[in-house]
């Protein structure tokens, strides 16, 4: 077996697992996209050129609102500004790939692949057909997924009756919970739920995640900023 | 295969910034060192839009939605992605037909 391949085997062995959130979470997705008014193509091109679920239904959510352009590049931008983070480590670790297998890596970067990576990276190199192989079967999963969904989406005349207007609340607390149970996270959940319902509450109608968003962010940043105080005045 | 101009436009708009958010951290963020202020409210970003959408979904549409999320943060602290959405979507049905 060549090296490559050992490799590739390696990544998808690690992911295999893990493939039951994929199958549910693009399922969902497409359901949601054909209800919100997409075709299951519309639907299918979008899963295959954005690649992020998170950012996929939290625009699909602001997708009829005024000024949709701009909510839904903020919708875009801030559940998927993640990336940016996880590709700046990335980075620092693929170096040695060609390019074009960068670029791959980086265009088609996931949690998966990020999180394997980095741990990866604790023992060995990290090659370009490790990540492949963990990102090949996500990708695959994600269209047929999506594509799935959205033919069956079709057929539900009323997707309150099945819970489905509530299912991306469900994807969206298990996305959260392992940041939720990271330390320092209370305060940020806390100040960032709460104003999100305030100003829900005060007529806010499609800005309140933004809102709530940068009151939890604001938060994280007051407590480092007290945090780096206190380091230097011991 | 139906396509609409309106619905591509926004998937490109969203296509473009989700791969800029990739490559600028590749290409921008991979050369720079953040300090600790700008890089705690970078990385509290995820837990932040998450909770701004998951909190009003849950606790400011009424009781079956306030029932129903709680019960999939329960389940969620043990269970994989795929039961917690089963869960979710199950318990807000059945408190729907109760209420």
């Amino acid at each position: 077996m060549t090296a490559a391949k050992q490799e590739f085997l390696d990544g998808l062995r690690l992911v295999l697992p893990i493939l039951v959130a994929p199958v549910s979470f693009s399922f969902i997705t497409g359901a949601i996209s054909v209800q919100k008014g997409l075709s299951a193509f519309e639907a299918t091109l979008m899963s295959a050129t954005v690649f992020a679920g998170g950012g996929q239904l939290l625009a699909l959510e602001v997708w009829y609102e005024p000024q949709a352009w701009l909510l839904v590049m903020l919708a875009a931008v801030s559940i998927n500004v993640r990336f940016a983070l996880q590709a700046a480590s990335v980075q620092r670790k693929i170096n040695h790939f060609t390019p074009v297998q960068r670029w791959l890596t980086i265009a088609t970067l996931n949690d998966p692949a990020w999180g394997m990576s980095e741990i990866r990276h604790l023992s060995r190199q990290v090659s370009f057909w490790f990540i492949f192989g963990i990102t090949v079967p996500i990708y695959l999963i994600w269209e047929f997924g999506t594509l799935a969904g959205a033919l069956l989406g079709k057929l539900i005349d009323d997707p309150t009756k099945l819970g489905l207007d509530f299912a991306f609340v469900g994807i969206f607390i298990a996305l959260a919970l392992p940041f939720w149970k990271r330390s320092g996270a209370v305060p940020v959940a806390l100040a960032s739920g709460s104003v999100a319902i305030a100003a829900k509450l005060a007529g806010f109608s499609a800005m309140y995640v933004f809102i709530g968003a940068m009151a939890g962010v604001a938060m994280a940043g007051l407590l480092a900023a007290r945090r780096a105080k206190q380091v230097q005045t011991p | 295969m139906t396509m609409d101009a309106y619905n591509l436009t926004l998937i490109l708009l969203v296509t473009l910034v989700t791969f800029a958010m990739r490559a600028v951290g590749a290409v921008v963020m991979a050369r720079v060192e953040l300090g600790p202020v700008s890089s705690a409210a970078f990385e509290a970003m995820p837990v932040a839009v998450l909770t701004a959408f998951i909190a009003p979904a849950v606790l400011s549409q009424g009781l079956p939605e306030a029932i129903a999320g709680t019960a999939a943060v329960l389940v969620g602290l043990r269970a994989p992605m795929a039961v917690v959405i089963v869960v979710a979507m199950a318990v807000v049905v059945a408190m729907r037909h109760v209420g």
